[in-house]
């Protein structure tokens, strides 16, 4: 019974039935009225949505209050806030010109378009592109304007002339000279749209064009355009002032230009360096450096720490210095030992004695730094039976370690180095920076402790389990609105004395402890999903416990989550606005409270909302799409 | 063994060496810690029951000790706190820098809290900040209220309403003009209660629309469908300016309806730091009376016939100044650097068409309520 199995020859059909082509009208009876329901559900549907475009684009484009200039105006104050840009009188170097620090805001910016552009070549995102897909949606943007400016003048004269229903809304008052442009455009993309269709053909829909290319071609007619055009601005300091067409300011308009540099030449660099350097290295040099560049860029660049007592008073550069040594080489030996193969029981000595020093360091008056580099030696010790063994590995680890003690001791300096970035305010950020920072902070800080959470309420010892269940049950049952509140309220109360943690920290860190909880839920339910023939199948391996959780279950159970986290990942981006309630100015108070209340832009509350609805849907929607690519890639849901 | 020694002889050794630096670094400044204000030990205890210890002078000193003034401010009040893109300004911010003027020598001393209404009082018992100048009326319930003290007024609000010439309204209608009209206003305010009761006073009825803001009020009030709308008066005098209305639409009763007077807020049982705060105010209203603006102090000081204005430079009788704490010249550099009550209040409320000649915030001598006692 060693025989192949045969299978017989299937013929392959050659030719498909051939379908009748199908015009509009065709399309239209099969799908939006096919029976008398869905005729009567067509109807409501588009009376729906002609009531609310004639609203909605009403406003947007030709109300009488909107205010588009106080969006415009405010730009830098919704991006960095009172960021120092050199208009203060009131903020002045040694020789008594104002200071401007704006490039600190560019080069962050620069670092983050640089290192996105490096991701893009790195993890080969983009790819090719039918130009069908183009081609249609020129056609939907031309018909949305058709329906807009035609079908909906039309349905208001049906409606409004000739059967006298008013249906209220905004005042549609758009001139014949506006109608007649944009009825044009929308005729010209429509008809465009379907005649490049026709003339391409079935080559319309072979992928030929470079997704990346296609980006990088928008971006230089946006760059370009803001060279170009010229925006309403108020033409004096008083309120009502008429408003006069300024072309846009250099100070923005160089910068973009640069970026645009940026992004070209590091994806250019990036491509360079992919024929030499391999793409698993490569992505691996760019999560770290994504790591690490948030910190620094927060820390370093946008706060510019100052070393000297005055800026920082109590600081000194030398004691950070030698306690970061001191860990280096006193705890690399430790960690040495404990990852020594014939170490045995004594690791568990160790880790007694590391765990006596930390509760020690906790009951007394001693620096952050020490208290956290005592865990960072926990840590390593713990992990030391994993990954120790032979030497090599050993020393890798211990190379780790290094790399770690050098970031920490870096860090711990930034934090303590005083903010020389002055902005007569507590902290120097604010709006877009100050939402970003919380969101980054959050995701970056809730992960690995959500995890840990969800670990602790899988565990099998009934002592993590009870910890985990009582935090996550506490957590999740008292709203995010009074654990903020509750930070800069009660957090000052239950510091120690002296502890000057600024009021966004202690926000962070409350927030980062809430959205764990709920990090932690949506681990676990990924944990269940794994078959437990999985985790059986590493323990006959020779496995222990935690290599198996770190190298088998987690990384199966992560993947069956992501739909889940990036979900809670937007939730987070969009609930860091409720840190106005406690009087942190992010970008939604900006735009909702402190613009609308500048005497210049009364009135404004309207068009900024839209506009911030606008800006956080633009980040919403590109995670949303990053996740469903991530998705796809690794095949979640197709297994 | 000898290993095992080894590890705990190392663990012991950091955590001494640890122990060893850290009483030069992270505890260093008792003084700056932000919830004891009122001496003593338990932060919490401290704050709320700080009558007692108040007297020593806590806020003082923890303010010098952080060598800057913590002021909490509104997000966002035409007027009264504007943040634009590079710069602070407005009356509540402007007396934050007089305070930090009177205390540094330097108005530019202070950092601002800007913070939402919902938590203002809570976030100055907790020493967020250590004055609160946020258009807060002052009132009752909130005076009496555990740890909250008011200072002295710098603007006085009220309540109008506003209504079209067009519909027959003029400055002094009266309740009985407004029976059976649709009145208008914004939620969350107490305004709807105070205008009610108004009417019902004068035996008129008048039916009432609350709308969710500010804005969707005036977008009803503009297109017709409410007769009038209500609210603080120095609204309605801005909005009906920066609206362009300011012929069409007009306000009354001429008396306001309600009293809404705005002032600086800061922490119960503190008495030297109430009386900085306060005089650091009542020193701009001297300054007005006398007509001394911040270009001319220098002048008037060296012309030397007005003994008042010497004692307020801390040039005669410098004890005073002294006694409250902060430099003798302090309250010369309020006014050097700030200015006096009409130029704080011609810089930021004039050009939102709150006109000052004639409402209560005139000096007392111009019929207003602006008023101060002696400096001696």
């Amino acid at each position: 019974m060693t025989g192949k199995i045969i299978l017989p020859d299937i013929p392959e059909l050659e030719f498909a039935p051939e379908l009748p082509p199908k015009g509009p009208v065709v399309w239209m009876k099969d799908n939006l009225f096919s029976t008398p329901r869905s005729s009567f559900l067509t109807v409501v549907g588009l009376y729906v949505a002609y009531v609310f475009t004639k609203g909605f684009t009403g406003f947007v484009f030709n109300y009488a209050e909107r205010r588009w200039d106080a969006v415009t105006d405010n730009m830098k104050l919704l991006m960095v806030y009172l960021y120092p840009n050199g208009t203060s009188e009131r903020i002045l170097d040694a020789a008594g010109e104002p200071i401007n620090q704006m490039h600190r805001v560019w080069i962050s910016l620069g670092v983050v378009i640089a290192l996105t552009a490096l991701s893009l070549v790195f993890w080969r995102v983009g790819g090719k592109m039918a130009p069908k897909r183009i081609t249609r949606t020129l056609q939907i943007s031309g018909g949305f304007l058709l329906f807009v400016f035609l079908g909906v003048t039309i349905l208001d004269y049906v409606f409004g002339v000739l059967f006298g229903f008013d249906f209220g809304g905004w005042e549609w008052q758009f001139s014949t000279k506006v109608h007649f442009w944009t009825i044009l455009v929308g005729v010209v993309l429509l008809g465009g749209g379907l005649l490049v269709d026709r003339a391409m053909g079935d080559r319309g829909k072979e992928e030929t064009i470079s997704v990346i290319g296609l980006l990088g071609a928008l971006a230089v007619v946006v760059v370009g355009l803001l060279w170009v055009i010229e925006l309403p601005r108020l033409s004096g300091t008083e309120p009502g002032a008429p408003k006069v067409f300024q072309p846009i300011e250099e100070t923005t308009t160089l910068p973009w230009t640069i970026m645009l540099g940026v992004a070209f030449l590091s994806y250019w660099v990036g491509v360079g360096l992919r024929r030499v350097i391999p793409d698993r290295a490569g992505t691996r040099v760019l999560t770290l450096a994504w790591l690490v560049s948030f910190p620094v860029l927060v820390m370093a660049v946008l706060r510019d720490p100052g070393w000297d007592e005055v800026v920082a008073p109590g600081f000194s550069l030398g004691n950070y210095l030698t306690i970061g040594a001191a860990f280096l080489v006193v705890g690399g030996l430790v960690i040495w030992a404990a990852s020594h193969p014939a170490i045995g029981e004594w690791s568990a000595a160790i880790v007694a004695a590391i765990g006596v020093a930390i509760v020690f360091s906790w009951s007394v008056s001693m620096l952050m730094f020490i208290r956290f580099s005592l865990f960072a030696v926990l840590l390593f010790v713990l992990g030391a039976k994993t990954f120790g063994g032979a030497t090599q590995v050993r020393r890798r680890y211990l190379l780790l370690w290094a790399g770690l003690m050098v970031f920490l001791t870096y860090f711990f300096i930034l934090v303590k180095g005083g903010n020389t970035v002055e902005t007569q305010t507590p902290s120097p950020f604010g709006g877009f920076v100050l939402t970003m920072i919380i969101f980054v902070s959050v995701m970056l800080l809730s992960f690995p402790f959500g995890v840990l959470l969800a670990l602790g309420r899988t565990s099998t010892m009934p002592i993590f389990r009870l910890m985990s269940v009582a935090y996550i049950e506490v957590v999740r049952g008292v709203p995010l609105i009074t654990w903020l509140i509750m930070s800069i309220i009660f957090m000052p109360f239950a510091l120690p004395i002296g502890a000057n943690v600024p009021d966004f920290v202690l926000v962070i860190l409350f927030y980062a402890g809430f959205s764990a909880a709920y990090m932690a839920e949506n681990v676990r339910g990924g944990l269940q999903a794994i078959r437990a023939g999985q985790k059986e199948a590493s323990v006959a391996l020779g496995m222990t416990t935690v290599q198996t959780m770190i190298f088998i279950t987690m990384p199966q159970a992560l993947r069956t989550v992501i739909p889940a986290l990036v979900g809670q990942a937007i939730a987070t981006f969009k609930d860091t606005s409720l840190v106005a309630i406690i009087g942190l100015l992010d970008f939604l108070a900006l735009a909702q409270g402190t613009v609308p209340g500048q005497p210049l832009y009364r009135g404004s509350l309207r068009t900024m909302l839209i506009f911030a609805a606008f800006f956080y849907w633009i980040f919403t929607f590109s995670m949303s799409k990053a996740s469903q690519r991530l998705e796809k890639k690794l095949g979640v849901g197709e297994r | 063994m000898v290993r095992r020694l080894f590890v705990l002889l190392v663990a012991l050794a950091l955590v001494a060496a640890a122990c060893g630096d850290d009483s030069t670094s992270d505890t260093t400044e008792p003084g700056a810690a932000t919830t004891t204000t009122a001496g003593g030990g338990g932060g919490a205890t401290a704050t709320t029951t700080g009558g007692d210890g108040g007297q020593g002078g806590g806020t003082l000193a923890e303010v010098r000790a952080r060598g800057v003034l913590n002021c909490g401010v509104s997000e966002g009040a035409a007027g009264f706190t504007n943040i634009d893109g590079s710069d602070f300004s407005g009356i509540d911010v402007d007396y934050c820098r007089a305070v930090a003027a009177a205390i540094f020598g330097d108005s530019n001393k202070v950092e601002f809290f800007p913070v939402s209404s919902q938590v203002r009082f809570d976030n100055l018992k907790a020493g967020q900040y250590d004055v609160l100048f946020r258009n807060t009326t002052w009132t009752a319930s909130r005076d009496t209220d555990v740890g909250m003290n008011f200072g002295p007024t710098t603007y006085f609000d009220g309540q109008g309403v506003m209504g079209p010439i067009s519909k027959g309204f003029s400055a002094d209608s009266e309740p009985e003009d407004v029976d059976g009209l649709l009145l208008c206003t914004s939620a969350g305010t107490t305004s709807e209660k105070n205008v009610a009761e108004w009417a019902s006073l004068g035996g008129a009825t008048i039916r009432l629309e609350t709308l969710e803001t500010n804005e969707d009020v005036y977008t009803a009030f503009i297109d017709g469908s409410c007769d009038m709308v209500t609210t603080d008066a120095s609204n309605l005098v801005g909005e009906r300016f920066t609206r362009g209305f300011l012929d069409e639409w007009v306000i009354f009763p001429p008396t306001n309806i309600s009293k809404e007077p705005l002032g600086p807020a800061y922490r119960e049982g503190d008495d030297e730091w109430a009386d900085i705060i306060d005089w650091t105010v009542f020193v701009t209203f001297i300054a007005a009376e006398k007509g001394v603006t911040s270009a001319t102090i220098d002048a008037a000081i060296a012309a030397g016939d007005d003994p008042e204005l010497l004692r307020i430079a801390g040039l005669e009788s410098s004890e005073i100044v002294a006694d409250l704490g902060i430099a003798t010249d302090g309250f010369l550099q309020v006014i050097k650097q700030i200015g006096n009550y009409n130029e704080i209040y011609e810089r930021n409320l004039a050009p939102l068409g709150l006109v000052q000649a004639g409402s209560l915030n005139a000096l007392f001598t111009e019929g207003g309520l602006i008023y101060a006692p002696p400096f001696r």
